[in-house]
């Protein structure tokens, strides 16, 4: 295997790393840096846990090898937690209950920020959309739509 | 996940040098939705891997030159779905597109590695195929143009050397008076895998009923991987769009559809809901001709 | 239902004294903040210094005894620490619910493809799914049966030694017939 030396800013900082060929952007963050907010459901990209965003783009660091990431920005939950729309999203998350086990709700906050990132204004079917690639098992994914759908609404410095 | 090495280029020129003294041992990876599930389960080898996600510069565009719509190979489905380029007579590209697995892989799952997967549930095949899509392959030495349908041999299995890469996809300017549509379905709304895909381009007479060509694409037509559907095309030239014609169109597609059941669907469900899919999508397909 | 909300509204009337201060009341769950700010501790975040990780093997057949279970290859892998399997287990080997027929690690016979047949375990993560999948197990296969309502008649394969049917209850209530007979 082959290592790397990748050059990479999470969260607004500077991280300099050296990473092996199979090593994922997930495995980095979590097991390197830290930050477990970002979870591993599957490893194949079929339960969208791993959700972070890459250069602005929602992915699933899972499917990222970390070799490919050179130069690039990745904001993770724990690099959104002062972010005013994010706050938001949080209270109506705690007001609707949309997070039972906890185990989606940093991903469904992720690609709920880039929705809004994306779409100020969404419809309840923009928010299926929105939310489609990652999966919850505990609350029906109904109180997330509500909750979103009130963030939406609520005005946002 | 079996140890292998990956290499970085430069750029394109020094990816091409790198295909041509490795090609035989080395796989192109782009951004790896399809290929990085496939190694972690083992079900190929790890060869050495080509990193070609940072050629976007090269490889990520959408352009139109003389009505010929030009796809770099690294052009995303999210790109394909946000494109004022692909007109309203390209409507299927941004049907597959908004239906393609989920946000998080649209954004980064790619023309080019949508193609080269060559499975039977690849969304943007029956696509290409619908529009008689050609691919541009490049090596050190030259570069090649075929038609995708000459390119994608059968499951898994593409005619592309080992010294060269998938750089562009070329789409033919649409005749006069064509509409198109594509529909899929799998056992939920995202992250499926497709039980039937299908794509329809119709182009119509001047009188706007008559149909001049029908060009139909779905998968299991044959073989493992999607096709055009050539008794379906026929059954539908020189006629009108009306009730018997659909029925012909029905029967002359259950005759050329490979109806095997597998783990995922029974070949008599697919080939039910392809029957309903062909009324739909030529409906569509009429509709928005007329501008609906 | 109107009763509780009767009695509330007169809990209500009362003023401070009588307030009720859950019964009624919208409230964020205990752990709703933490789990919004994403910073609960799962199982598979824990980090410990020194910590070994294990990974199960599983049968990859329906129905058979075990012939052999090879872990040389497995056991000579750099820092691994060691392969288990029902031999080890110091306890019950029962991971049950219900009845005492689903032993933790398989002993002697798999029941299942996916039966859990023991684990490697190793100084990382990778290793010990490496090591997992390096284990060779042998199979005698055994006749199968995949439909419950075949699984249930008397000539059928036995899965488990007492025969396929854990519990049999009958409920006997009423009579259905007279039921439907007199009805509008």
């Amino acid at each position: 295997m082959s290592k790397h030396f990748v050059t990479m800013t999470v969260n607004g900082t500077e991280q300099s790393l050296h990473v092996d060929s199979a090593d994922t952007l997930l495995n980095v963050l979590r097991d390197r840096l830290n930050l477990k907010s970002v979870k591993e459901g599957c490893g194949t990209g079929d339960c969208g846990l791993c959700s972070v965003l890459l250069d602005g783009r929602l992915v699933n660091s899972c499917l990222i090898l970390a070799a490919q990431c050179r130069g690039a920005s990745v904001t993770t939950l724990e690099g959104l937690l002062e972010d005013p729309r994010v706050k938001v999203l949080q209270e109506k998350f705690l007001k609707y209950n949309a997070a039972q086990c906890g185990f989606c709700t940093p991903a469904m906050l992720v690609a709920a920020k880039d929705l809004l990132a994306k779409n100020a204004s969404p419809t309840a079917d923009d928010i299926k959309v929105g939310i489609s690639g990652v999966l919850c098992r505990c609350t029906g994914y109904y109180p997330i739509i509500q909750a979103i759908e009130e963030a939406s609404e609520a005005k946002v410095q | 996940m079996p140890p292998y090495d990956i290499y970085v280029p430069e750029d394109l020129q020094d990816a091409l040098r790198y295909m041509d003294d490795n090609g035989e041992t080395t796989s192109i990876i782009a951004r790896g939705t399809d290929l990085l599930p496939r190694l972690r389960r083992r079900l190929i080898s790890a060869s050495d891997l080509l990193d070609i996600s940072g050629l976007e510069k090269e490889m990520r565009y959408i352009r139109e030159v003389d009505g010929t719509i030009q796809l770099g190979a690294l052009t995303t489905v999210s790109d394909l779905e946000g494109s004022p380029l692909l007109g309203r007579e390209l409507e299927l590209i941004r049907d597959a597109a908004v239906k393609f697995g989920a946000p998080q892989i649209r954004n980064v799952a790619t023309v080019g590695g949508n193609l080269c997967s060559a499975t039977s549930s690849e969304d943007l095949i029956p696509v290409f195929l619908a529009l008689d899509a050609k691919v541009r392959l490049s090596s050190v030495k030259k570069e090649r143009v075929l038609p995708l349908r000459d390119f994608i041999l059968g499951k898994r299995t593409i005619f592309r050397k080992s010294g060269e890469i998938l750089t562009e996809v070329e789409l033919p300017p649409l005749a006069p008076n064509s509409s198109s549509a594509y529909e899929k379905i799998g056992r939920r709304n995202s992250l499926i895998i497709a039980l039937v895909n299908m794509a329809a381009v119709i182009s119509m007479e001047e009188d706007m009923e008559t149909v001049r060509q029908a060009r139909i694409a779905l998968n299991r037509v044959a073989g493992r991987v999607p096709q055009r559907a050539p008794s379906t095309e026929a059954s539908l030239a020189g006629k009108r769009l009306t009730q018997d014609a659909l029925s012909n169109a029905q029967a002359a597609l259950a005759s050329e559809l490979s109806l095997t059941d597998d783990f995922r669907a029974s070949g008599a469900y697919r080939l039910e809901i392809a029957k309903i899919y062909l009324g739909r999508l030529l409906d569509r397909c009429a509709s928005r001709l007329g501008g609906g | 239902m109107s009763e509780v909300s009767d009695f509330l509204k007169a809990v209500k009337e009362k003023g401070e004294e009588g307030r009720l201060l859950y019964v009624g009341e919208s409230l964020s769950r205990v752990d709703g903040l933490e789990k919004v700010l994403g910073k609960p501790v799962y199982t598979g975040d824990m980090l410990v210094q020194g910590m070994l990780h294990a990974k199960l093997f599983h049968s990859s057949v329906p129905h058979a005894t075990i012939r052999e279970i090879d872990d040389s290859i497995a056991k000579g892998m750099p820092r691994v620490a060691g392969v288990l399997t029902w031999r080890d287990i110091p306890g019950i080997n029962e991971s049950a619910a219900v009845l005492p027929d689903r032993p933790l690690f398989s002993k002697g016979v798999v029941r299942s493809t996916g039966d859990i047949i023991g684990a490697a375990v190793a100084e990382t993560e990778v290793i010990a799914r490496e090591a997992a999948e390096a284990v060779k197990v042998t199979y005698d296969p055994l006749p199968t049966v995949y439909d419950p309502v075949e699984a249930m008649r008397p000539g059928s394969v036995k899965v488990h030694e007492g025969g396929n049917v854990a519990k049999q209850m009958k409920i006997r209530k009423g009579d259905v017939l007279k039921g439907f007979a007199g009805s509008p």
